[in-house]
C-alpha cells in the first residue's frame, strides 16, 4: 500500500493553517473569494453589456451595477426563504423521474458485470483479492458516475425544451429548490444504488474467493520430532493454487498462497487419519494500523530526511545502507499497556535492493531494536534478526518482556513500557537497519507500523463506497448546474471533463510544469505528424517557440480549471488499487472525515452558483 | 401491474433465456492443470477439434471480444491507456496490477504479436529481477511463459511465439544468475509441466527428462524450439524476421547446453557421454537441414566438403582446358603490382603494420586470378566450354563461401568438434578430475587436489593436442577457472607457478594473445607449440550467438553486481536479453 | 362608429387602486440573437391594467405580442424595458406566485406521473396541509372529470384530457388570479363549452382572469373586457359589448314576418335614407372587428386603430 505524506494527517492538522501549510481552511479562505469576484464580475459583465445595448455605455455600467446588486438582494431573500417542503417535493419528482429513466438499464449493466466477471478476471494472479476488490470498485465507481452523469444533466434541459418548467416556476418555487431538489433526488436515487452495488458486491467478493481445499494423501508424510508427531503435507490445488502445511499432533495450519490461509485440522489416528481443511483465512482484511513518524540516519549515523536513492525512478521508498549506521528510525506514540499488553504487533514490508548478487537463494539479514526516545535515558532493546520479505508482510511480534545489553556485554531484562516508553507521550523508536554490506533496505512511511487490531472488513468495504458516493453526489451537482445554462448533451459532456479533469489533476499539472516528455497538445500533434518520438529533440525555430508558448498557455489555463473541480482522484484514493481498502488495511475514518467536508463544500459552492446561473436564466427565451 | 411493467419483465426474462443458450455456444475453453483442457463450449470446442486459432473463427473468445465490443471503436485508444497503466505499475512496482493490465492489453489486441513478445520479456526478464527472492524470481519468469502461453491461444502455429517459449525455458531458466536454483525448481514443478505439455511437446517423454529422469528446462525449452521448427517446416509459417539459420540453430544449441549443464552439475558419467552424443547428431542433423538464405537459395551447412571438392575437381578440369595460364597470368599481375606492395607482400601477415595490413590485402586482391580469366586464355577450340566451366566454377565458389559464412555465424566447426571430444572416454574422464579436484579443493584437501588436478591437466593436454581449436573456446573459461585453483593449491604448497612441463602452457599462451587474459600470467611471449603453429580458420573461432549479451553472466560473489537490478528502469533492455534476438 | 378608446376607458375603470391586479407600464420585450444583436421587438410599450372579478381577454394573431405578455407577467421572461405588476408586486417576484394559477398553452406536465402525482407534486409546492391537498386533488379530478383516469400515467393521455389535468393544475392553490394561454385550443365543442362555463364559474367565484386566444368565439362569449395585440402593439382595449356595439349600423332580426312586412321595412330604411344592407342572420362580428383591425395596422403599421375606425366608418 502506498502511503503520502497527507495520509496521516489528523483532521485539524489537514483543516488548519501549520502542518501542511495553509491547511484546507486556508484553501477555502482563498478560492471562495475567488470565485465568488469571478462570478460577481461574469455577472456584472453581462448586465452591463445588455444595458449597454439598450442606454449606452454610461447608463448600462450603472444598471449592470444595480442589476448584481439587485440580483444578490433576491438571492439572500430566495435563499432565506427556501423551504424544505418545496426542496422535497422536487426531489422527489427527480427520484420519479429517475426511476422511470435509464436507471434500469444501468443496473441491468452492472448485473452483467458481475455475471460475467470472471471471464474478464486474470484466473492467474497472485494475489485474487486485489484484483476481484480491484475490479468491484473500479466498476462501481464507474457506473455510478456515469448513472450521476446522465441522471443529473438531461433532467433539467428535458424540462426546459418541454416546458415543463413553465408549469413549476410559475408555483411559488425558488431556483434554488430547483436546484436542491434535484441534487438531492439523484444523490438519493445513486445512495440507493450505491448501497445495492455495495451489498452485492461484497457478496461477489466474499464468495468469489471462498474455497475449500481437499488434502493430497501422496504428499502426506508423518515423522516424530521431539516426541510430537508431525505431519506435512500438500492440499489440493483449488482456485489455482496449492498450499503447503505442517500439523504438529494434529493441529497445524497452511503457509500463505494467494494471500490467504487455512487452519488444517487431523481427524483420526494413524494410517487412516484423514485432514480436514478450513476456510480460508485473513483473505479480506482490514487492519487497523498504528503508523509511526520516520527518520532517517545517513551511512555515518547523521540524521536526514531521506535515505539513499537506489536509482529508482520512483522515490516513494528511501534506501538504508546495510553494514553501516544508516538506519530507519520510527516514532510510535501513545504506546500504552492498556492498548498492547502483550508486546507490540510489528509488521514490516520492505523492499531489498542487493547491488551484487550474494547468495541467490537467501534473503538479506536485517536488524531491528527498539530504542527510548530520549537520549538522556540511553536505553535500548537487544536486536532481533530478520530476513527481509519483499511484496508481502512480514509478522514481528515485540514481546514486553525484553532484554537490554549492559555495558559489560551482559544482558538484562527489561520492561517494554517501564524502561523503553517515554511516558510523556507513550513514544517509542524502532530501529531497523540492514545487516548485510553493500546491500540496502528500502522503506517508507507506512511500511511499518503496529497491527492494533482488525477491524471488520464489511465496514471497511462499505467505507470504500462511501468514496464512491461522495464522488456520485459530486457529479450530481455539477451534473445539475451545467444543465441549467446548457443543453443536456453539452451539460453532459461538460460535466465528464470536470471528472476527467479531477483524475487527471496530477497530469495536468506535470503538463502545465513542462514535466511532461512531448509537450504540450500541439507539440503533440506536431510529433505525430512528423513521427518524432516525445524525447527527440525538437528544434528551437520560432514556429515550434510559438506552439510551446500556446502549450503553455494552454495548459495553465486547465490547470486553473482544475482548481476549480474537485479531485476526483484524491476522492477515490481510498479504494485506488494501492490504497487501504483493496491492500487490506483498515480506511482512516480522518481521511474519510477529511473527504465529506471538501464533498459537501464543493456541493454547496456548486449549489451556489447553479442557482445564479438559473435565476438569471430567462426561462422562456 | 401495468401493462408496461408486464412487458418490460417478459423482455427480460426472456433476455436471460437467450443468454442461456449464449453460454452454451461461446463459453471460452478454459485449462486447468489437474483436469487439463476444459473443452468450453460449443464453438470453442469446434475450434479446438479444427485447430483453428481464435484469429480465423470470428474472434469469440468472450472476454477479449466483450471487452471489445464495448469499446465501440475506441480500442486503439483503450489500448493506448492501457500501455501507459501498465508502465505507470511497473514504476511504482505493482506488479500484480501490471499483470492484469497485460492480460487486459492481450485481450484488447490478442493478435498484435509484439505486445505478447513485449510484456512477456518485461516479466520474465524485468520484473523478475526486481523481486528479492529467487523464487518469486522464478515465479515471474513462469509468468512471462504464462503469458506466451496465452499468445499461443490466440494465435497457433505462430512460429515466433512458440520460439520464444522455447527460449524463455531454455535460456532464462538455464543461464540466469540463479541457474542452479531455477533448474532445480522447474525439475520439480509440476504444475508448471503440465502448462507447458502439448501434442507434440510432451514433457514426460524420455526426449525432456534430464539424468535424474525429471524434465531438465534445456530439453524441454528444446521440444518447443523444435515444434516452432515444425510450424515453420510443414506449414509454411513465416518467422517474422528472424534469421533462419539462427532460428534452427538454437533447438540443437540446447542439447548441446544441456550437456554443459548436467556436466556442471556432476554428472560426467555415460549420461554425460550420452548427452554429448545426442548433441553431436543434433548439430549433424541442422547441419544437414535446408537453410533459406538472404540470397534467395537454400544451402545446407555439411555440404561444404562435398562443394569443395566439386569446386577442386572443376579447377583441374580448368587447368587441363588451359595448361599453365593460371601462373602466366599470375606472373603478370605480379609484375604489375608497385615495389611497396610488393614489400608488404613479403613481410609475414602477422608482422605487418596496420598500414601494411591495408596496402598487402589490396595487393592480394590485385593478384587474384579469375577463372574468367583463365577461360579467356584458353585455346580457340576449347575456349567456349572453358568459359562456361569458368562460369559454373564461379557460381559454384560463391556457394561454398557463403556456406563458410553461415557456418562461422553459428560457430559450426567449433561446436561440432567440441562434441565430439566431448563424449570421448578422455574428456569425461579430464573432466571428472577437475571436478573431483575442485570438490576436495573445496574441502581443503591441497594435496589430494594436486595430484587429481596435475592429472586432469595431463587429460586436458591430450584434448588439446588433438583438436587446437578447443583452447579458443571462451567456455574454457571453467577450465582455466580451475586452473587457477590450481595455482593457488602448489602456492600453497610452497611450489612455483607456473610448474615445469605444464601440459596445458599453450592454452594459456593462446589465451593471453586472442583475449589478453592474463591472470595466470603472462604467455603471450612464449613461442608456439610444436606442429600447432598454423592459424586455425576463422570458421573456428569460437563466436558466442548462444551466450546471452551480459546481464546473466555469472556474478562473483565479491563483485558489484551487473546490471541486472539496479540499471534497468523502464524498458525491457538489453542488459539482460540474449543477444541474436530483436527487441520486440 | 365604435366608442374611443377613451370613453371605453372611462366607463370601464372603476376607481383604481385596489382592484388592480395586473398592471404593466410601458412593458417591451425585445428578443435578441446569441450575440445580443437585435432580432424581435415582440412587444412595444404596453400600458394595462386588468382589476379585480373580471376576465380579460388578449387577443391578436400569431407572434401578435399576447403570449409574451403572459410570459412577462410570470417572470417567465424578463422585460427589456418598462415594468410588469402582479397584486402590485413586481413579475419576477416568486411570492406573487401564490396566488397565481396558469395554464399553458399546451400541458406542458410530466408524462411520466399520473394524474394523481401530478396534482400532489403540484400541490406540495403551496403551502397547504396534507389534508387540504388530498381534498383538493380529489376535487379538481371530479371536477375535471379524470375520475376513472387518475391512476394513468399522463403520456396515455388524450390532448383534450391533459388539457384538463393541466386546468387542475393551474387551480391547485385555489388561485385569484387565472392566467389561461389559449384554454380552448385542442378541445372538442363540448370540451370547449364546458371550460367556458368554468371560466366564468371562476370569475363568479371572485376570481380574476386573464386569458388570451385566438378564438375569437371564445373571447366574445366570456370575456368582460378586451385588448387586442398586433405586431406587438395595443390596438384596441376596452369592454366587450361596447366594442362589438357598431352603432351606425342597425341589425334588424325577426321572426314570421311576412314578404309584405319585409318589404315595409325596406322602405322604413329608404325613406330614412338609410340602406339596407342585409337582412340574413348576423355573422360574428368580433371576426370582423379583429380582420378589419388586422388588416388596418398591416396596411399602415404603427398608426393607431383610431383612424382606422374612421377610415371603416366612412365606407
Amino acid at each position: 500500500m502506498v502511503l503520502e505524506d497527507d495520509y496521516f494527517l489528523t483532521f485539524m492538522q489537514w483543516l488548519l493553517p501549520g502542518r501542511q501549510g495553509i491547511g484546507a481552511l486556508g484553501w477555502f479562505m482563498i478560492w471562495v473569494p475567488i470565485v465568488a469576484l469571478l462570478g460577481l464580475l461574469v455577472g456584472f459583465v453581462r448586465a452591463t453589456l445588455h444595458y449597454t445595448a439598450r442606454d449606452g455605455l454610461a447608463s448600462g455600467i450603472l444598471e449592470g451595477f444595480f442589476a448584481v446588486a439587485r440580483t444578490i438582494d433576491t438571492a439572500v431573500k430566495d435563499l432565506s426563504q427556501t423551504s424544505a417542503r418545496r426542496t422535497f417535493a422536487m426531489a422527489r419528482l427527480a427520484v420519479q423521474e429517475s426511476l422511470r429513466r435509464l436507471v434500469l438499464v444501468v443496473f441491468a449493466v452492472f448485473l452483467l458485470f458481475v455475471l460475467f466477471a470472471g471471464w474478464f478476471l486474470d484466473v492467474n494472479s497472485d494475489n485474487p483479492a486485489r484484483l476481484y476488490m480491484g475490479f468491484v470498485l473500479g466498476m462501481n465507481n464507474m457506473l455510478l458516475l456515469l448513472l450521476a452523469l446522465v441522471l443529473s444533466t438531461f433532467s433539467l434541459p428535458s424540462d426546459i425544451r418541454n416546458r415543463t418548467i413553465y408549469t413549476v416556476v410559475t408555483k411559488p418555487v425558488r431556483p434554488s429548490e430547483i436546484i436542491l431538489g434535484r441534487v438531492l433526488g439523484f444523490s438519493f436515487v445513486g445512495t440507493v444504488f450505491v448501497v445495492v452495488m455495495c451489498l452485492i458486491s461484497y457478496v461477489f467478493v466474499t464468495r468469489g474467493l471462498n474455497h475449500e481445499h481437499g488434502v493430497d494423501p501422496t504428499t502426506v508424510t508423518r515423522q516424530t520430532v521431539d516426541g510430537a508427531s508431525v505431519v506435512s503435507g500438500q492440499t489440493t490445488e483449488d482456485l489455482r493454487h496449492v498450499h503447503t502445511f505442517t500439523l504438529r499432533d494434529g493441529q497445524g495450519r497452511t503457509d500463505i498462497a494467494h494471500g490467504h490461509w487455512h487452519e488444517v485440522e487431523q481427524v483420526g489416528e494413524g494410517e487412516n487419519a484423514t485432514f480436514v481443511v478450513g476456510p480460508p483465512r485473513d483473505t479480506l482484511q482490514a487492519r487497523i494500523a498504528d503508523y509511526g513518524r520516520l527518520r532517517f540516519l545517513g551511512r555515518t549515523g547523521k540524521e536526514r530526511a531521506t535515505a539513499y536513492n537506489v536509482g529508482k525512478e520512483w522515490s516513494y521508498r528511501s534506501y538504508v545502507e546495510g553494514g553501516t549506521k544508516s538506519a530507519a528510525i520510527w516514532r510510535f506514540r501513545g504506546i500504552t499497556p492498556e492498548r498492547y499488553p502483550e508486546g507490540l504487533p510489528l509488521e514490516l514490508n520492505l523492499r531489498v535492493f542487493r547491488t551484487h548478487k550474494g547468495d541467490v537463494e537467501k534473503g538479506i539479514v536485517g536488524l531491528l531494536k527498539l530504542r527510548h526516545p530520549d537520549p538522556a535515558v540511553n536505553t535500548e532493546s537487544e536486536t532481533f534478526t530478520f530476513t527481509a520479505q519483499e511484496f508481502q508482510i512480514d509478522n514481528l511480534f515485540i514481546d514486553r518482556n525484553l532484554r537490554a545489553q549492559k555495558s559489560d556485554g551482559t544482558l538484562k531484562p527489561i520492561d517494554l513500557f517501564e524502561d523503553l516508553v517515554d511516558k510523556t507521550d507513550g513514544s517509542v523508536e524502532v530501529i531497523v537497519q540492514c545487516a548485510e554490506p553493500a546491500q540496502y533496505f528500502g522503506m517508507a512511511e507506512g511500511d511499518v507500523y503496529l497491527r492494533a487490531r482488525d477491524g471488520s472488513f464489511f465496514w471497511n468495504f462499505v467505507k470504500g463506497h462511501v468514496a464512491i458516493w461522495l464522488q456520485m453526489v459530486l457529479v450530481v451537482s455539477f451534473g445539475v448546474m451545467f444543465s441549467t445554462f446548457l443543453s443536456g448533451i453539452v451539460a453532459m459532456v461538460a460535466t465528464l471533463a470536470t471528472v476527467v479533469l479531477g483524475h487527471t489533476v496530477d497530469f495536468v499539472t506535470e503538463l502545465a510544469t513542462g514535466e511532461v516528455p512531448g509537450g504540450g497538445a500541439l507539440e503533440s500533434s506536431v510529433r505525430i505528424v512528423r513521427q518524432m518520438n516525445v524525447s527527440a529533440e525538437i528544434d528551437a525555430n520560432v514556429g515550434t517557440q510559438l506552439l510551446q508558448g500556446t502549450d503553455l498557455v494552454g495548459s495553465n489555463v486547465v490547470r486553473f480549471m482544475t482548481f476549480l473541480v474537485p479531485n476526483y482522484k484524491e476522492l477515490s484514493r481510498t479504494i485506488a488499487e494501492n490504497g487501504p481498502l483493496v491492500n487490506g488495511f483498515d480506511i482512516f475514518n480522518t481521511l474519510l472525515a477529511r473527504q465529506c467536508l471538501t464533498t459537501f463544500v464543493f456541493v454547496g459552492v456548486v449549489v451556489l452558483i447553479s442557482y445564479f446561473f438559473l435565476k438569471t436564466r430567462e426561462i422562456a427565451a | 401491474m401495468n401493462a408496461s411493467l408486464r412487458r418490460k419483465v417478459i423482455y427480460i426474462v426472456g433476455i436471460m433465456l437467450l443468454l442461456v443458450p449464449l453460454v452454451q455456444l461461446s463459453r471460452p475453453a478454459t485449462y486447468d492443470p489437474q483436469q487439463g483442457q476444459k473443452p468450453g463450449g460449443v464453438l470453442s470446442q469446434l475450434r479446438y477439434e479444427h485447430r483453428l486459432s481464435q484469429a480465423n473463427l470470428g474472434q469469440v473468445d468472450p472476454a477479449s471480444e466483450g471487452m471489445r465490443l464495448a469499446l465501440l471503436g475506441f480500442r486503439a485508444l483503450a489500448a493506448h491507456l492501457l500501455w501507459g497503466k501498465a508502465f505507470h505499475y511497473k514504476k511504482v512496482e505493482d506488479y500484480d496490477a501490471l499483470s492484469a493490465t497485460l492480460n487486459q492489453i492481450a485481450n484488447l489486441q490478442p493478435n498484435f504479436l509484439s505486445v505478447w513478445e513485449f510484456q512477456a520479456h518485461n516479466l520474465s526478464y524485468n520484473i523478475s529481477v526486481e523481486f528479492d527472492d529467487y523464487r518469486s524470481r522464478y515465479h515471474w519468469v513462469k509468468k512471462g511463459v504464462e503469458y506466451l502461453l496465452k499468445g499461443i491461444q490466440f494465435n497457433r502455429d505462430e512460429p515466433k511465439l512458440l520460439w520464444t517459449v522455447g527460449w524463455y525455458l531454455s535460456q532464462k531458466i538455464g543461464r540466469a544468475d540463479e541457474k542452479v536454483a531455477f533448474r532445480r525448481l522447474f525439475r520439480d514443478d509440476r504444475d508448471f509441466h503440465a502448462e507447458i505439455d502439448r501434442p507434440y511437446i510432451e514433457v514426460d517423454s524420455p526426449d525432456a527428462k534430464g539424468p535424474d529422469g525429471k524434465p531438465d528446462n534445456w530439453l524441454v525449452g528444446r521440444l518447443w524450439l523444435v515444434e516452432a521448427q515444425r510450424v515453420v517446416d510443414t506449414l509454411g509459417a513465416p518467422l517474422r524476421g528472424k534469421s533462419p539459420l539462427i532460428f534452427h540453430s538454437n533447438a540443437a544449441m540446447c542439447t548441446i547446453n544441456y550437456a554443459t549443464a548436467i556436466e556442471g552439475e556432476g554428472y560426467l558419467d555415460e549420461k554425460a557421454q550420452y548427452a554429448w552424443r545426442r548433441a553431436g547428431e543434433e548439430w549433424t542433423r541442422f547441419g544437414d537441414r535446408q537453410i533459406p538464405t538472404s540470397w534467395g537459395v537454400n544451402l545446407r551447412l555439411n555440404d561444404v566438403a562435398r562443394v569443395e571438392t566439386e569446386v577442386q575437381e572443376m579447377e583441374q578440369r580448368l587447368a587441363a582446358l588451359a595448361p599453365g595460364v593460371q601462373d602466366e597470368l599470375y606472373q603478370e599481375k605480379l609484375a604489375k603490382l608497385s615495389p611497396e606492395e610488393r614489400q608488404v607482400l613479403e613481410v609475414p601477415e602477422a608482422e605487418r603494420t596496420p598500414q601494411q595490413y591495408g596496402l598487402g590485402v589490396e595487393a592480394e586482391a590485385k593478384l587474384e586470378v579469375r577463372y574468367r580469366e583463365i577461360a579467356q586464355r584458353a585455346p580457340d577450340a576449347v575456349r567456349v566450354e572453358a568459359r562456361q566451366l569458368a562460369r559454373d566454377l564461379e557460381e559454384k565458389a560463391e556457394h561454398r563461401r557463403r556456406i563458410e559464412r553461415y557456418r562461422t555465424i553459428v560457430n559450426y566447426n567449433y561446436w561440432k568438434t567440441r562434441c565430439d571430444v566431448e563424449q570421448t572416454d578422455t574428456a569425461i574422464r579430464a573432466r571428472r578430475l577437475v571436478f573431483e579436484a575442485d570438490q576436495l579443493w573445496e574441502k581443503n584437501a591441497s594435496f589430494e587436489a594436486k595430484d587429481l588436478y596435475e592429472e586432469a591437466w595431463r587429460e586436458w593436454g591430450k584434448i588439446m593436442d588433438q583438436h587446437p581449436s578447443l583452447r579458443e573456446d571462451v567456455t574454457a573459461d571453467e577450465l582455466v577457472a580451475a586452473i587457477k585453483r590450481y595455482r593457488v593449491v602448489i602456492e600453497q604448497l610452497g611450489e612455483t607457478w607456473p610448474p615445469p612441463d605444464f601440459p596445458l602452457v599453450e592454452l594459456l599462451r593462446v589465451r593471453a594473445q586472442l583475449y589478453a587474459d592474463t591472470s595466470l600470467g603472462d604467455f603471450s611471449k612464449l613461442p608456439p607449440a610444436s606442429g600447432d603453429g598454423e592459424k586455425p580458420a576463422d570458421g573456428d573461432k569460437p563466436a558466442d550467438n548462444d551466450k546471452p549479451a551480459d546481464g546473466d553472466k555469472p556474478a562473483e560473489g565479491d563483485k558489484p553486481a551487473e546490471s541486472d537490478k539496479p540499471a534497468e528502469s523502464d524498458k525491457p533492455t538489453d542488459s539482460d536479453k540474449p543477444a541474436g534476438n530483436e527487441r520486440p | 362608429m365604435a366608442t374611443p378608446v377613451s370613453e371605453v376607458l372611462a366607463q370601464a375603470a372603476p376607481a383604481a387602486g385596489e382592484n388592480v391586479v395586473i398592471e404593466t407600464r410601458n412593458l417591451s420585450k425585445v428578443y435578441r440573437d446569441f450575440w445580443g444583436r437585435h432580432k424581435v421587438r415582440a412587444l412595444k410599450a404596453l400600458d394595462l391594467e386588468v382589476y379585480q372579478g373580471e376576465i380579460f381577454g388578449l387577443l391578436g394573431p400569431n407572434g401578435s405580442g399576447k403570449s409574451t405578455t403572459i410570459k412577462l407577467l410570470l417572470g417567465l421572461l424578463f422585460p427589456t424595458s418598462g415594468s410588469a405588476l402582479v397584486f402590485g408586486k413586481d413579475a419576477l417576484d416568486v411570492s406573487k406566485n401564490e396566488r397565481i394559477g396558469y395554464l399553458p398553452e399546451e400541458s406542458y406536465l410530466y408524462r411520466f406521473l399520473n394524474a394523481e402525482e401530478t396534482l400532489d407534486f403540484y400541490a406540495r409546492l403551496f403551502d397547504m396541509p396534507a389534508s387540504v391537498r388530498r381534498q383538493r386533488i380529489a376535487d379538481l379530478i371530479t371536477m375535471v372529470g379524470l375520475n376513472w383516469a387518475k391512476r394513468r400515467q399522463l403520456k396515455e393521455y388524450s390532448k383534450g384530457m391533459a388539457r384538463r389535468i393541466g386546468l387542475a393544475q393551474a387551480l391547485i392553490n385555489d388561485p385569484e388570479l387565472i392566467l389561461l394561454d389559449e384554454p380552448t385550443t385542442g378541445l372538442d365543442p363540448i370540451g370547449t363549452r364546458e371550460m367556458k362555463d368554468l371560466i366564468l364559474r371562476l370569475r363568479d367565484e371572485g376570481k380574476t382572469i386573464l386569458m388570451c386566444s385566438h378564438q375569437l368565439a371564445d373571447v366574445q362569449d366570456v370575456c368582460d373586457r378586451i385588448a387586442i395585440l398586433h405586431q406587438g402593439e395595443l390596438k384596441e382595449l376596452g369592454r366587450v359589448d361596447t366594442l362589438l356595439k357598431v352603432q351606425d349600423v342597425t341589425q334588424i332580426q325577426a321572426r314570421g314576418l311576412s314578404k309584405e312586412a319585409e318589404a315595409e321595412i325596406r322602405e322604413v330604411i329608404a325613406r330614412h335614407g338609410g340602406t339596407l344592407e342585409s337582412l340574413e342572420n348576423p355573422t360574428t362580428t368580433m371576426e370582423e372587428l379583429f380582420l378589419s383591425i388586422v388588416r388596418d395596422s398591416e396596411a399602415r403599421p404603427g398608426r393607431r386603430v383610431r383612424e382606422g375606425d374612421k377610415d371603416r366608418s366612412e365606407e
